[in-house]
């Protein structure tokens, strides 16, 4: 037991010490229905050698105002009639052995006697703290001769009347006080096992039925902090005496009417006997609040040291004036429920904290799971039923959907779902299509109003439309999710709890819904670049398909061309003469000629279309060298110009497109031909480091500083190619199959004195487009 | 005479094309026989033991391509063994990867030149040939 309950305990009897004897007489008589015939033994005992008449023992107790209550059964003695016998007066026995000779007595009085018979009476004062509570009454139906010792005697039976009656209240004292302190410690047992509020509420009001108590009320104060009570945690309906018939749920917020809390500023019980007459009529809210029109209530604040931890409230059916005892009673009770309160609340508090911060956390972790899954998930359907899945087991709901919002603004689409006992979504279950003009539902309202929305309690909405697949829907709410202006869709959520959405909620999953806009729209532009991509890759398909064909559709002919041609020129099929065999040779040349435009056109459409692909091979550098220089033979030159190479010795083995590079220096030698009436146009061949270093040096009139880049421009040739025909792609051909090597073209040229093509390929080539 | 008692078997839908590589490989005094594409090629080629080399155009009418032909006979125990060598006007730079891959013996580009008979035999010879383009043609 506490130290707490200890000290209520001690000042609860304390208390009990200062009950005045005389208040408490009239329940101790009341307790001892024999008492009266009790007494009047005794009394008779004491008086039979003095008289031998009747003794009449009516007890009374006078109150502060002298207004006599009859305290036994005995009828005879009316008030009025004591009243006027009391003005005799006297704290001393009043002996009258003749009402016939007694002076001053009231004709009611002296006719009251007279009537019975009576001609002689003894009043006998009954006096403890010199206070009179009551007197003996007896009478004679003669006249009787008191003497001094009649008067002693009778003084002395009042006295030990009084004896007997103060033992007999320091006895029922006594039990009383044994019974409440068993009862005190009973209850602070109870209270301290009591583990919610309801057995809390149910302990004390089991005690307290005995006073009539017809509601015990427990509010507590919402917080830590010691200001006003202004809001209950917890509110228990006393139905009945003996069980509790409705306990209002915890959190419930409830208030204390107003107009009661000025009275909860002291730490003193207050008792208003009658509500009406101190408040008006209770409002209905209150009446509800506290079951019955309560008529009588007390409020006991709960202090422990300096902190008010809450109230208790009592209310009675009908008027109610709790006796001393009572008040007692429930100002002990404070003292043994106050702790109890104190450390429930405590425990409520860390409780509730405790949940808080669990559910902040539960919160925050799944909106990190959900950004996560959101930002890096681009297929826009598993990205919403992923978030649709965290989210459901996030937050710990019955059901969620997205629903995502078509491109005029007019419809949702159901884009996935989840609940909580089929897991996947399922079109069969939910609407998959919401009107946004007209349809009632909570998600469309929220698309159409561009806010979130929380509905607490969905049989409180009239526009609920109950859905037979979940039955168990208490609460919804659902958030927009908008980016810019536009509305991307709506997150709709369920719960099975009524209340379960609180406003924090929203604001996490607004702030969730618009990153999610946001992948949505990712996704949606990642799937249209796909779409794109793919088109493209169709288009470059049939690009490629295309050159193929015209590879093949141009060059079939010119092989019949050529090679007819050939057999003729050659005397294949009968004797030629020199006439025909030149302008053979002149078709054939043509033929030529016409190849290489092909070969051009064609290989800078590859390029272009990014389809230039190397086809590599180990191969060594002399023999490319060889057949390069034996090419040149063939071509038509100036006789003014000669033709050298410096291939430097031991060249090794390269891996690279061995037809492009022959290309690139066929290419190259050949222009320097065409540009060059006189002297010599040298093929340089050098290994430098990791790569093979070729360079074409003329002496022809050399190019200025502005063509160094335009040349290798495709169709930017100079007037000066123009004139001497191609296609003008030559160079810019072989610069990026150069690089397509993963190496270089460039050339150097000083106008007047010739120039110099370079080129570098790797020794082993990467091959890249 | 490069060719002198070579059986060759050419593979070739167009006419003009087949009689080209006819009178060259003949100047050289091969044996050729040919065939237009058909499903019966391989048992025809059976029957014509033995061959020294096949050549195979890439591309037929209809979508049909030279590679089921090359796996149909690569794939033919008799013929397994003959080095097959692709003459083709198809685009060298998208085929020739191909045809390597696959195990060609050799690519020859189209329009093929009076060099053509010395490439079969180097071929012949066992010697890989990729000629993108058989004709050297600067411009």
């Amino acid at each position: 037991m506490s130290d707490a309950t200890l000290s209520a305990i001690e000042r609860f009897t304390e208390r009990f010490e200062r009950i005045t004897q005389i208040e408490d007489l009239p329940e101790v008589i009341r307790t001892y229905p024999g008492l009266e015939a009790v007494l009047s033994v005794s009394i008779l005992n004491l008086v039979r050698h003095t008289t031998q008449y009747r003794v009449d023992l009516p007890i009374a107790w006078i109150d502060a105002a002298r207004a006599p209550h009859p305290l036994t059964e005995h009828a005879a003695f009316q008030d009025q009639r004591l009243r006027d016998l009391w003005e005799i007066d006297g704290a001393d026995p009043l002996l009258v052995g003749d009402i016939e000779h007694l002076v001053g007595i009231s004709d009611r009085v002296l006719m009251f006697y007279r009537y019975q018979a009576i001609r002689a009476f003894a009043l006998l004062p009954l006096v403890i703290d010199e206070q009179i509570i009551g007197f003996i009454h007896l009478t004679w139906q003669t006249v009787q001769s008191f003497q001094a010792t009649d008067h002693r005697n009778l003084t002395l039976l009042a006295r030990q009347v009084v004896w007997i009656l103060q033992s007999l209240q320091l006895s029922a004292q006594l039990q009383a006080r044994v019974e409440r302190t068993e009862y005190l410690l009973l209850l602070t047992t109870i209270l301290s096992y009591a583990t919610s509020e309801n057995e809390i509420v149910e302990s004390v009001g089991t005690h307290l039925a005995r006073y009539e108590v017809h509601q015990t009320i427990l509010h507590y104060l919402d917080s830590d902090d010691h200001g006003n009570l202004t809001t209950i945690t917890m509110s228990g309906i006393w139905e009945s005496v003996m069980r509790v018939d409705r306990i209002t749920r915890l959190f419930d917020p409830h208030p204390i009417p107003a107009f009661l809390q000025p009275y909860l500023i002291g730490r003193d019980p207050i008792i208003i006997p009658d509500t009406s007459a101190t408040f008006g009529a209770l409002p209905t809210s209150v009446t509800y609040a506290y079951g019955v029109n309560a008529p009588t209530i007390v409020i006991l604040p709960l202090y422990t040291g300096r902190i008010c931890q809450g109230a208790l409230f009592l209310a009675w059916k009908a008027h109610y004036l709790p006796s001393q005892e009572a008040r007692d009673v429930f100002a002990a009770l404070t003292q043994i429920v106050a702790p109890v309160v104190a450390s429930r609340r405590a425990y409520l508090v860390a409780e509730r904290a405790r949940l808080q911060s669990e559910a902040r956390a539960r919160e925050l972790e799944m909106v990190s799971k959900v950004s996560a899954a959101a930002s890096e998930n681009l297929d826009l359907d598993h990205l919403l039923q992923t978030v649709v899945d965290l989210g459901k087991s996030g937050f710990n709901l019955y059901h969620a959907q997205i629903y995502l919002a078509d491109q005029d603004g007019q419809t949702l689409h159901l884009a996935a779902a989840a609940r909580d006992d089929s897991g996947r979504g399922d079109s069969a279950w939910t609407p998959v299509t919401l009107s946004l003009v007209e349809d009632r539902s909570l998600t469309a309202r929220c698309g159409r109003e561009r806010r979130g929305i929380i509905i607490n309690d969905v049989t409180q909405n009239p526009d609920f439309q109950a859905n037979p697949t979940f039955p168990a829907i208490r609460s919804e709410m659902a958030v927009p999710m908008i980016l810019g202006q536009q509305l991307i869709g709506v997150i709709s959520v369920q719960a099975r709890e009524v209340e379960r959405f609180t406003p924090n909620i929203l604001l996490v999953l607004t702030a969730l819904a618009n990153e999610i806009a946001v992948s949505v729209q990712n996704a949606r532009l990642y799937a249209e670049q796909l779409k794109v991509a793919d088109e493209l890759r169709n288009l470059d398909h049939l690009k490629s398909q295309f050159l193929a064909n015209m590879s093949h559709e141009l060059r079939t002919p010119l092989n019949a061309i050529l090679n007819f041609t050939y057999f003729v020129a050659s005397g294949v099929f009968g004797p030629v003469n020199e006439k025909q065999v030149d302008a053979l040779s002149k078709v054939t040349e043509s033929g030529r000629h016409l190849l290489g435009l092909i070969n051009d056109v064609l290989d800078f459409s590859k390029i272009e279309a990014g389809m230039m692909q190397l086809f590599l091979e180990d191969f060594a550098l002399d023999e490319l060298l060889d057949g390069v220089l034996a090419a040149t033979q063939s071509l038509h030159r100036s006789p003014q110009v000669e033709l050298r190479a410096e291939i430097a010795p031991d060249l090794p083995i390269i891996s690279a497109d061995k037809r492009r590079l022959r290309q690139i220096l066929l290419n190259l030698i050949s222009n320097a031909i065409k540009f060059t009436e006189h002297g010599t146009i040298t093929l340089v061949a050098q290994i430098a480091d990791d790569h093979v270093r070729f360079a074409v040096h003329d002496t022809g009139k050399g190019i200025p500083p502005e063509e160094h880049e335009a040349i290798f421009e495709a169709f930017k040739q100079t007037p000066d190619g123009l004139m001497r025909g191609g296609t003008g792609l030559g160079l810019p051909i072989s610069r990026r199959l150069a690089e397509a090597h993963g190496g270089h073209l460039w050339v150097e040229s000083r106008v007047g004195h010739g120039a110099s093509f370079y080129v570098t390929i790797p020794l082993s080539a990467k091959g890249r487009n | 005479m490069l060719l002198k008692n070579k059986r060759i078997f050419v593979i070739e839908d167009d006419a003009a094309n087949l009689a080209i590589a006819c009178v060259f490989l003949r100047q050289q005094g091969a044996t050729v026989y040919f065939e237009r594409w058909g499903y019966e090629t391989p048992t025809q080629l059976c029957s014509l033991l033995p061959i020294d080399v096949i050549l195979l155009d890439l591309m037929f009418p209809n979508n049909v391509n030279g590679y089921d032909l090359f796996d149909a006979i690569r794939a033919h125990p008799d013929l397994s063994a003959i080095p097959i060598v692709a003459v083709t006007s198809a685009d060298p730079d998208r085929e020739m990867i191909k045809v390597r891959e696959r195990g060609f013996n050799g690519f020859i580009s189209k329009p093929i030149s009076p060099i053509f008979p010395k490439y079969i035999a180097e071929i012949l010879n066992g010697k890989a040939i990729w000629l993108g383009n058989s004709l050297d043609v600067p411009n």
